[in-house]
């Protein structure tokens, strides 16, 4: 699979966000400096001043960058840190991807409702409803204290993640968790926030929540789009190969792998095999 | 894609409640089988045929079917080796991808500081290219490296014409307050000439003034080629004050500034300086130095015979016409008192180097004087006691001498190429003490 060739043509010097977003970048796609020539699928560059004619540039803005300035209304797309992002999303043209600091749940894959419930089941878990809690630094699973540790598994396995802390909001997030927070955390992480929820407390929320499959449901895919929206860099190189038009050349020809890949499917599930039967299928000339 | 470790049962094992954990209690009554039913029994019988019946089958394709399932079974431990290899190999890319950041940063930056290195060196060149420019237009045919000595000189010529010009204002508003009838004021005394050259010679007047071309800028000329005015004192004091103590008052004709009237009034010594260009003149006279603005025969002829301690000229000699020349020395004897010392200082033309470099180069020198004719022309106006000595030798174009490993032929060589360094490099200076007879 080709990877997609991103050069470097930042002014130095480069600041830790910026820095950490060409990181990202570099962890899923080929990064190189401008001066070493060759093709790039799109460069990177600061706003000082607009690349050269006919590239495809991507630039950096950041808090203080005038989003007037030429090279940002002559970009692509525009590239930012997750809070930036959220700021100048209504205020350029170019669609704007949000980069950030390393995560810290590279592992995470969305895990829906119903799989919660079943892998709940199949680990000698609680498999009709278990609220994980993470308040005041505290980690609890159905309101027995549980280690730092359990973090990940806790927030994979919930059926619903109360927390105050936004970064275990975004970790619940990532692996697809209905995710509850005060409401004004909710409102800083662009949490789903529904319209029952203007008074009551996280822990009223996440009782309503329980108590109604399909809000929970749709409750955990909003959190989880926002991850993909403002965390993910996978989405985020994902969506940029679709601006940039590379996302055909750069797919597999089995169209089902990389989705698959996305959601954390086992190599030697029975998903897998059943995915490849259907195309096989519909790519049948009978 | 393998299974993310938060889903594996150890990692789910803490969220376990702790009774689950517990062993389940055993149940203290006995087991027992069941009684076989008839159902059963028929049961029994037919798969006892039927395995009987089967059994070879069984037994033959066995150890295939094991074959098979060894087989899978190491096709899928080697995917599984497989897939944590790739695992493995993109957890190495994923981890090395801040570095590979951090080398295409730098090499931007490289490539950045190369530019502007260029872009510096251009502008350098440029900054270079206007002081060369500035060079030229302030010292033409030398540049830049000469342009704080050309620098020197202007603001000599500066200080020269304003000296001048002071000098005139004085005289215009004596002029004007001058009373009617009364003779006309003194014109302004000839303008200097002093000789130079590029051994130590300090300021002197030129007393042939018709000889001398008013659009030669002395001043400028003797600042370039004079030499440091600090070393030409230093040299003097060495020299001459040893020779001058004791016969003071000393005349220094042609004194400049009047540095060596300093140094004898350091010594102790009483000199009067004559100078006649006004402008150093006056400056000397402002330091509180006994100057008088006159040529030197003019000072001569005023003054009473026996009178004076010691004459002393540097370079002013070889600028005199012959009947001058003569003049000054026969007056130089008349007004010494007894035992009273003549002292002059002036080019060796016989030294070659002096006559084709240094000599030439003034062109107010008139005539090469060499020491013997120098010593003829004081022994002939009466002075007794006459002595030579030989000032700074040209060594620096001395031929080398050679090897004495070569014997006889070095020998030879040395002793010709020692003959040939007298003639041409020899002392480019000499100075003449006559002595007037004690009686």
């Amino acid at each position: 699979m080709n990877r997609l060739r991103i050069g470097i043509a930042t002014r130095a010097p480069v600041g830790d966000d910026l820095r950490a977003a060409l990181t990202r970048l570099a962890e899923r796609a080929d990064v190189r400096a401008v001066v070493d020539g060759g093709r790039f699928d799109t460069v990177v560059r600061t706003a000082e001043a607009p690349g050269p004619y006919g590239e495809r540039t991507t630039v950096w803005v950041d808090a203080d960058t005038d989003l007037t300035a030429p090279a940002v209304a002559a970009a692509v797309v525009v590239l930012a840190a997750p809070a930036v992002a959220r700021e100048v999303r209504t205020r350029v043209t170019a669609p704007v991807l949000a980069l950030g600091p390393q995560e810290a749940h590279t592992s995470a894959r969305p895990v829906a409702p119903f799989t919660r419930s079943r892998i709940r089941r199949a680990r000698g878990l609680q498999d009709a409803t278990a609220v994980a809690r993470h308040v005041a630094g505290q980690w609890s699973w159905d309101h027995q204290p549980v280690d730092e540790s359990a973090a990940g598994s806790a927030a994979a396995l919930a059926s619903v993640l109360v927390t105050d802390d936004a970064t275990t909001a975004v970790l619940g997030a990532a692996w697809g968790a209905p995710v509850v927070a005060p409401v004004e955390l909710a409102r800083e992480l662009d949490l789903p926030l529904p319209k029952e929820r203007a008074s009551a407390t996280p822990d009223e929320e996440a009782e309503r929540l329980l108590a109604d499959p399909a809000a929970l449901a749709r409750h955990a895919q909003g959190c989880h789009a926002l991850y993909a929206r403002e965390h993910s860099p996978d989405r985020a190189v994902l969506q940029l190969e679709e601006i940039l038009g590379s996302a055909g050349r750069h797919r597999p020809r089995d169209g089902f792998a990389q989705p698959l890949d996305l959601l954390g499917t086992p190599t030697d599930s029975a998903v897998r095999l059943r995915a490849s039967g259907v195309l096989d299928t519909l790519r049948s000339p009978s | 894609m393998t299974l993310p470790p938060e889903l594996r049962s150890d990692a789910t094992q803490v969220l376990r409640p702790a009774a689950a954990d517990q062993q389940p209690v055993a149940d203290p009554r006995p087991v027992t089988a069941p009684t076989p039913t008839a159902r059963q029994s028929i049961k029994r019988r037919v798969r006892s045929s039927v395995g009987r019946v089967a059994r070879p089958a069984l037994n033959k394709i066995g150890p295939v079917i094991e074959r098979a399932q060894r087989g899978t079974e190491t096709q899928r431990h080697a995917l599984d080796a497989a897939n944590r290899r790739i695992d493995e190999l993109e957890r190495r890319l994923f981890d090395q991808a801040g570095q590979r950041v951090d080398l295409a940063l730098m090499q931007q930056r490289l490539e950045s500081n190369e530019i502007n290195q260029t872009l510096q060196k251009a502008d350098f060149g440029d900054v270079l290219r206007r002081f060369e420019a500035l060079g030229a237009a302030i010292a033409p045919g030398a540049g830049i490296d000469a342009a704080a000595v050309r620098l020197a000189e202007q603001r000599e010529q500066l200080h020269s014409l304003d000296r001048r010009l002071r000098v005139l204002d004085s005289r215009v508003n004596t002029a004007l307050v001058a009373p009617q009838g009364a003779p006309p004021l003194p014109t302004a005394a000839p303008a200097a000439t002093p000789a130079v050259t590029t051994s130590v010679e300090p300021a002197v007047a030129a007393p042939d003034v018709e000889k001398h071309s008013a659009g030669f800028d002395y001043v400028g000329f003797e600042g370039r080629f004079r030499g440091e005015p600090d070393e030409i004192l230093r040299v003097q004091r060495e020299r001459y004050i040893p020779i001058l103590t004791g016969h003071g008052p000393v005349v220094d004709i042609g004194c400049g500034r009047g540095e060596l009237l300093d140094a004898l009034r350091e010594a102790g010594i009483d000199g009067i300086g004559v100078e006649p260009e006004p402008g150093m003149a006056a400056e000397a006279r402002a330091r509180g130095l006994v100057v008088e603005q006159t040529d030197a025969l003019g000072f001569l002829r005023a003054q009473e015979p026996d009178s004076l301690g010691a004459v002393f000229s540097a370079h002013v000699l070889e600028h005199l016409e012959l009947d001058y020349l003569l003049e000054f020395i026969q007056l130089s004897l008349s007004r010494l008192r007894p035992g009273g010392v003549f002292v002059a200082e002036t080019p060796n033309p016989a030294s070659l180097i002096v006559l084709g470099n240094s000599y030439i180069l003034d062109p107010t020198h008139v005539w090469p004087l060499h020491p013997s004719l120098t010593s003829f022309l004081c022994e002939s106006a009466g002075f007794r006691d006459i002595h030579l000595a030989f000032h700074a030798p040209a060594t620096g174009y001395h031929l080398p001498k050679a090897e004495p490993q070569l014997g006889d032929l070095a020998r030879v060589v040395n002793e010709g190429f020692s003959r040939l360094n007298d003639v041409l490099f020899g002392p480019q200076d000499y100075t003449i003490v006559a002595t007037k007879a004690a009686s």
